[in-house]
C-alpha cells in the first residue's frame, strides 16, 4: 500500500461552491437560468466573469454592461465570493 | 398633485359607487381616493407595459393620465398590447388608448401627445405630472425620462421585459439602503457574517432614492440588445410587469406600503421566480444637470454611420433579383439564412442554408459557411436586412469573404415575390 504523501482531502478547507442565476444574454447563450460552480478560494466576480466568458465568447460585449448581484444584493466586480453564495448576472434590457 | 388638501376635492355620487371596494380598504378609505382623483401620472408609451398600466391606473380613479407615443397599431402588437383592439390596427396607439379608457373610466381626463419625446420637449412634457410611468421600449428614452425626472424631481416608476423576463422598481423617489448602526466598527470577518446573514443594510423609507443610471451606468452599444420586434416576448409579461407599475404608481399617490424604491424586482416567467436585489445609489454616478444628446449618448448616429461605411464595401441584392437567380438554376451561389430556427419554421427562401447569427459570432457558423461555400459566391438574408449585413461583416473581418446582402430580408421576399411567404 502506497503511503499518503499528501494529507488526505479532508484536512483541507471545502473547495467553495456558489450558485450562478443567470438572466437574457447569459441564460440565453449558456442555456440554463442556474449552475451551481466551484471555484478557487478568493475568487473575485470579475475572475468568475473571465471564466464564463473564456467558454462563452459571444458573451465579451456584455462584459463592461454586467450587473452583478450576491445574496440579493448589487456588488461590484472586485467582491471576492465566499462559499455558498448565490450569484446574478444581469445585463441591461429594454424591452417594452 | 401628491398630498392634495383634501377638503379641496369633492367625491361624486358616483365616484362613491365606482369606487366602493376600494373606499372600504382602511389603506385608501374616502382621503385615498381623493388623492387618486386629484393625482396625475405620464405614461410614456403604450405599448406592452402602457397598456396593462394605463387601464387599471384609470380603473382606479386616477383623475388625470397623459400619454405619450407616436406610433400606430400592428397586429403584431395585439399579443401582449391589451388596451389596442384588432378594430384599431392602423390607428395612433395615443387614440386608440384613449377610447378604451373612457370606455372603462369616463371621468379620467386624459392628455394626449402623439410625439417622439425628446430632450427638447421632455421637460415640458413632464413637468406637470406627479407622477412618471416608463413604459418605453429603447435604452435613449430611458436615460432621457430618467434625467428629466431627476431634474424635475418627479417619482419615475420603471419598467423592462426581455423574452420571458421582467424588471421593474421605482427610481428617484424616496426609500433604500443605509448601513446598521456600528457598520464601521466590525472586522472584515464580521461584516462577511453579516453579509451572509443579510444583516449588513437596514431599509429606510426616507433614504436617498437610486435613479436608472444606478441601475445601468453605460448605455449598450445599438443592436446588442435585442428588441421585443427582434428577440419576441411572451405576450403576457408586460401584463405582470405593468400591473407591478400600476400598483407601484397608486401606492405612491395613496402613500401606503413600501414601495419597489431601491428595490430592482427581477421576475423570470419561465420558471415562476420573483427575486429582489438591493440597488444602491453610487456615489460616482455623474451629477445631471441637464438633458443632453440621449441618441449620441447611446452611440446611435456613430452606430449608423459605421454601419453606412460598412455598406459601402458590401454588395445588396434586390428580392426580384434573388428570384431570378434561383430561377436561373444556377448552382455558383450559397444562399445563407441567419435567422434563428423558429423564424426559419415561419417561412424559408428556396435553396436557403440556416446558419443563425449566433453561430457566426460563434464562430461555429463561419466554419460551416466555408465548408458549404468551396469557389460558390455568398449570398446572406435575414428577416429585414441587419443581422445580414452584421453577418457579412464578421465573415469578412474573420475569413476575408465578401458577402451579398438581400436588401429588405424575407419580409421584401414575401411582399415582393412570394405572398404566401408570413410576414411575422
Amino acid at each position: 500500500m502506497t503511503p499518503h504523501l499528501t494529507p488526505p482531502d479532508r484536512m483541507s478547507p471545502p473547495t467553495p461552491t456558489i450558485t450562478l442565476k443567470l438572466f437574457a444574454a447569459y441564460q440565453d447563450a449558456i442555456g440554463q437560468a442556474e449552475l451551481t460552480q466551484t471555484i478557487a478560494p478568493n475568487t473575485t466576480i470579475a475572475a468568475l466573469l473571465d471564466q464564463i466568458l473564456q467558454g462563452y465568447p459571444q458573451l465579451e460585449p456584455w462584459r463592461h454592461l454586467t450587473r452583478f448581484g450576491v445574496n440579493l444584493a448589487f456588488v461590484t466586480a472586485d467582491t471576492i465570493l465566499q462559499d455558498g453564495d448565490e450569484v446574478v448576472l444581469i445585463p441591461p434590457v429594454s424591452g417594452g | 398633485m401628491l398630498n392634495p388638501n383634501l377638503d379641496e376635492i369633492q367625491l361624486s355620487k358616483d365616484d362613491y359607487e365606482r369606487y366602493s371596494r376600494h373606499i372600504i380598504l382602511p389603506q385608501v378609505g374616502v382621503d385615498g381616493q381623493k388623492k387618486l382623483k386629484a393625482a396625475s401620472v405620464l405614461c410614456i408609451g403604450t405599448g406592452g407595459l402602457g397598456s396593462p398600466l394605463l387601464l387599471y391606473l384609470a380603473a382606479a380613479g386616477v383623475g388625470r393620465i397623459g400619454i405619450v407615443d407616436f406610433d400606430v397599431v400592428d397586429t403584431s402588437n395585439l399579443h401582449r398590447q391589451v388596451i389596442h383592439g384588432t378594430s384599431s390596427v392602423g390607428k395612433p396607439k395615443i387614440l386608440s388608448a384613449k377610447e378604451r379608457i373612457l370606455e372603462i373610466n369616463p371621468f379620467c381626463q386624459i392628455d394626449l401627445y402623439e410625439t417622439r419625446i425628446s430632450a427638447e420637449n421632455a421637460l415640458d412634457i413632464v413637468r406637470p405630472y406627479d407622477v412618471v410611468v416608463d413604459g418605453t421600449d429603447n435604452f435613449p428614452t430611458r436615460y432621457l425620462i430618467n434625467d428629466a425626472c431627476v431634474l424635475l424631481n418627479k417619482p419615475n416608476v420603471y419598467g423592462s421585459i426581455f423574452f420571458f423576463e421582467g424588471q421593474a422598481t421605482v427610481f428617484n423617489y424616496k426609500g433604500g439602503w443605509v448601513r446598521p448602526d456600528g457598520w464601521d466598527a466590525l472586522t472584515a470577518l464580521e461584516k462577511t457574517a453579516a453579509r451572509k446573514s443579510g444583516k449588513d443594510w437596514n431599509y429606510d423609507e426616507n433614504a436617498p432614492s437610486p435613479n436608472y443610471r444606478d441601475l445601468y451606468p453605460e448605455p449598450p452599444p445599438p443592436g446588442l440588445v435585442p428588441s421585443c420586434a427582434e428577440g419576441g416576448v411572451l405576450g403576457i409579461l408586460p401584463g405582470v410587469i405593468g400591473t407591478l407599475q400600476a400598483t407601484e404608481t397608486v401606492k405612491i399617490i395613496l402613500g401606503v406600503g413600501t414601495t419597489l424604491s431601491g428595490r430592482l424586482m427581477l421576475y423570470d416567467a419561465l420558471n415562476m421566480k420573483f427575486r429582489e436585489l438591493k440597488l444602491n445609489p453610487n456615489p460616482d454616478r455623474p451629477v445631471i444637470d441637464k438633458l443632453i444628446d440621449y441618441e449620441e449618448f447611446c452611440g446611435i448616429p456613430q452606430a449608423a454611420a459605421a454601419e453606412a461605411e460598412a455598406q459601402k464595401e458590401m454588395t445588396e441584392m434586390t428580392v426580384t433579383d434573388l428570384k431570378k437567380l434561383i430561377d436561373s438554376g444556377a448552382t455558383d451561389y450559397l444562399l445563407v439564412d441567419v435567422r434563428n430556427t423558429h423564424e426559419f419554421d415561419i417561412g424559408k427562401i428556396p435553396g436557403a442554408v440556416l446558419i443563425p447569427l449566433p453561430d457566426i459570432e460563434n464562430a461555429d457558423g463561419i466554419d460551416r459557411i466555408k465548408a458549404l461555400l468551396g469557389d460558390k459566391k455568398l449570398i446572406v438574408h435575414c428577416k429585414a436586412g441587419g443581422r445580414s449585413a452584421k453577418a457579412i461583416g464578421i465573415i469578412n473581418e474573420k475569413t476575408g469573404i465578401k458577402g451579398t446582402n438581400i436588401i429588405g430580408g424575407i419580409l421584401a421576399w414575401s411582399r415582393d415575390v412570394d405572398p404566401s411567404v408570413p410576414e411575422y
